[in-house]
């Protein structure tokens, strides 16, 4: 800071298009530079984990797709896989390879999402405009599935709520093939846009060491050069099952993390296109809990984690014997990424650029605040 | 077992570990041993990531039970490293516990966000943290919510006020009673015909 200047403290958010959701930045400013900021949440607190203290699983189950907002079926699924965890159920197959199945239907229009805010946050509007318009099409084929568009309430646990409508997997299958011919249109317009390449090259730099320290997950990490991915290194549901790579790559910049999703959102394709051709045609399900809603979870503790688009997302779970859970604890992703990360690596870089960079680092505050 | 008998024995050989079914490796651990164990395990166990800090309140054994959930990627291994804390809350008017757990963000700099929620929401003292304050509420005066012992229907009837339903709004409670009385009559009849 040069002598003459003074710092100027501004609030970036909760109110500013910019930003993810409700939460704020405050910054300190010398010019355009950043200097110092902190990240601020609490406008969006609705105590979920205390909610669930006090509810049956039927209850529960509506309540955990609402921690995220823009992806509520990895906590869905997290919640359904603590509970048979802890009930020691075993869950019919299809019901696994319909959970896959969704799940990555989930991670698509969550990368849709991303994708707009990304255009959005660099003035490019034509990209939120396209990706709402082909995220639609997934909510549709959403709707036909569980009935809801953005929260399902689908996966439950004992298997998911009910079986595949007719002709649903030729219909994914079909829109699949229509995401295929879009990749191309978006290279143009976004991945390979001058504009985007010249503001995001280089812009919000996290170095390997910093990614282990904070113990950063999901395309953050993966565009810092290391492979990692819950879905290879803990697989759940039929994830050992069908072939996927984990893209990397070395830059760790906004246009790397950038790259990273685009290559995912490509492997997720690959996963359902799979996925379909293993589906089996029979089968049941789901399990009923015993006892349905008065069903008791046995006691004990567990900790379960699902790759969502954003990284990992991780649930403590501890139950005393009766039908509601002692305690259940929600750690996602934007915790860890929002609160200690983001601070680090606004230092030096541009007011402009803080938009861009929050929406790259994947945060979602209502799954800081739950 | 092997990672147990080969790699966290000879470390720790007085600690007792358990393996669930999951894989997940449990241990308990006093609060006084708390940093050095954890130290060890993230130095040469090369537990890299400090996944949360997780508690659970155990209102009629007396103790808050924290874990502290590890990973590592070089091993592929989940481990919770358990200490028990008493709940007793200081008679200052603080809201906080008189026993103390030191603060880990030296280690591992994420914990400051967890540290700061268990200090709010549970009211654990802790030692050595760097932002102690506000994270989610404002002017909290009760006791920590997230406790047992807040009673949130009791917090909820204090402070807001509960909407009037529509004038020709149904008693659940009576319409209930009804279907219930209506099933009832309807296997009795069932059950007669039956006979």
């Amino acid at each position: 800071m040069s002598r003459d200047n003074k710092l100027i403290k501004i609030f970036h958010g909760p109110q500013h298009p910019g930003i993810t959701g409700n939460m704020s930045v405050e910054i300190d400013l010398d010019g355009e530079t950043i200097v110092n900021s902190e990240t601020h949440v609490g406008y969006l607190h609705r105590g979920f984990e205390k909610l669930v203290e006090r509810r049956t699983i039927p209850q529960a189950s509506t309540i955990v797709c609402r921690i995220c907002v823009p992806e509520p079926d990895p906590n869905e699924e997290n919640f359904a896989r603590g509970i048979e965890n802890l009930a020691g159920i075993e869950i019919p197959v299809k019901a696994k390879w319909i959970r896959t199945m969704v799940l990555e239907m989930q991670r698509m229009t969550a990368y849709f999402l991303w994708m707009a805010g990304q255009g959005g946050s660099l003035g490019l509007y034509v990209n939120p405009q396209w990706s709402v318009a082909d995220r639609d099409l997934m909510l549709d084929l959403y709707e036909e599935l569980t009935g809801g568009r953005v929260y399902h309430m689908y996966i439950y646990p004992g298997g998911v709520r009910a079986d595949l409508p007719e002709g649903f997997l030729d219909k994914l299958s079909s829109l699949l093939d229509y995401y295929e011919t879009r990749i191309p249109e978006y290279d143009k317009l976004f991945f390979e846009n001058a504009i985007f390449k010249k503001r995001a090259i280089g812009i919000g730099y996290v170095s390997p060491e910093t990614a282990l320290k904070h113990g950063i997950v999901g395309p953050v990490l993966r565009a810092a050069g290391f492979e990692k991915d819950v879905r290879k290194y803990a697989p759940y549901e039929m994830y050992s099952e069908v072939e996927f790579d984990i893209p990397t790559q070395s830059a760790s910049d906004v246009y790397a993390r950038a790259l990273v999703r685009r290559e995912e959102f490509k492997q997720s394709i690959r996963i359902i296109r799979q996925v379909i051709e293993k589906m089996p045609k029979d089968g049941d399900f789901q399990v009923k809990l015993k006892g349905h809603r008065q069903f008791k979870i046995p006691q004990g503790e567990t900790w379960v984690r699902t790759e969502s688009s954003r990284g990992e997302v991780g649930y403590y779970m501890a139950s005393d014997g009766t039908e509601k859970l002692r305690r259940m604890q929600v750690k996602g992703p934007s915790m860890v990424h929002a609160m200690s990360l983001l601070p680090e690596v606004l230092k030096g870089a541009q007011l402009a650029d803080v938009a861009m960079i929050m929406n790259s680092l994947g945060t979602c505050p209502p799954e800081i605040e739950r | 077992m092997s990672f147990i008998d080969n790699r966290l024995k000879p470390l720790f050989p007085n600690s007792e570990f358990t393996i669930d079914e999951q894989g997940i490796i449990k241990v308990e651990v006093t609060v006084d041993n708390l940093i050095t164990v954890l130290t060890r395990l993230h130095s040469e166990l090369t537990f890299e990531s400090l996944q949360t800090i997780a508690c659970a309140d155990w209102l009629e054994d007396d103790i808050l039970h924290i874990n502290y959930i590890l990973y590592s990627y070089t091993h592929n291994q989940t481990i919770f490293v358990a200490i028990k804390l008493p709940r007793e809350l200081k008679d200052d008017g603080s809201k906080r516990t008189v026993a103390t757990i030191p603060s880990v963000e030296t280690i591992w700099p994420q914990a400051n966000p967890f540290e700061r929620e268990l200090w709010e929401m549970f009211g654990v003292s802790v030692t050595g943290h760097s932002n102690l304050k506000e994270f989610f509420l404002e002017d909290w005066q009760d006791i920590p919510p997230l406790r047992r012992d807040f009673d949130t229907l009791k917090f909820v009837n204090d402070n807001f006020e509960f909407r009037p339903g529509r004038e020709d709004a149904l008693k659940v409670s009576v319409e209930r009673k009804k279907v219930r009385e209506r099933k009832a009559a309807e296997k009795a009849a069932k059950e007669g015909s039956d006979e």
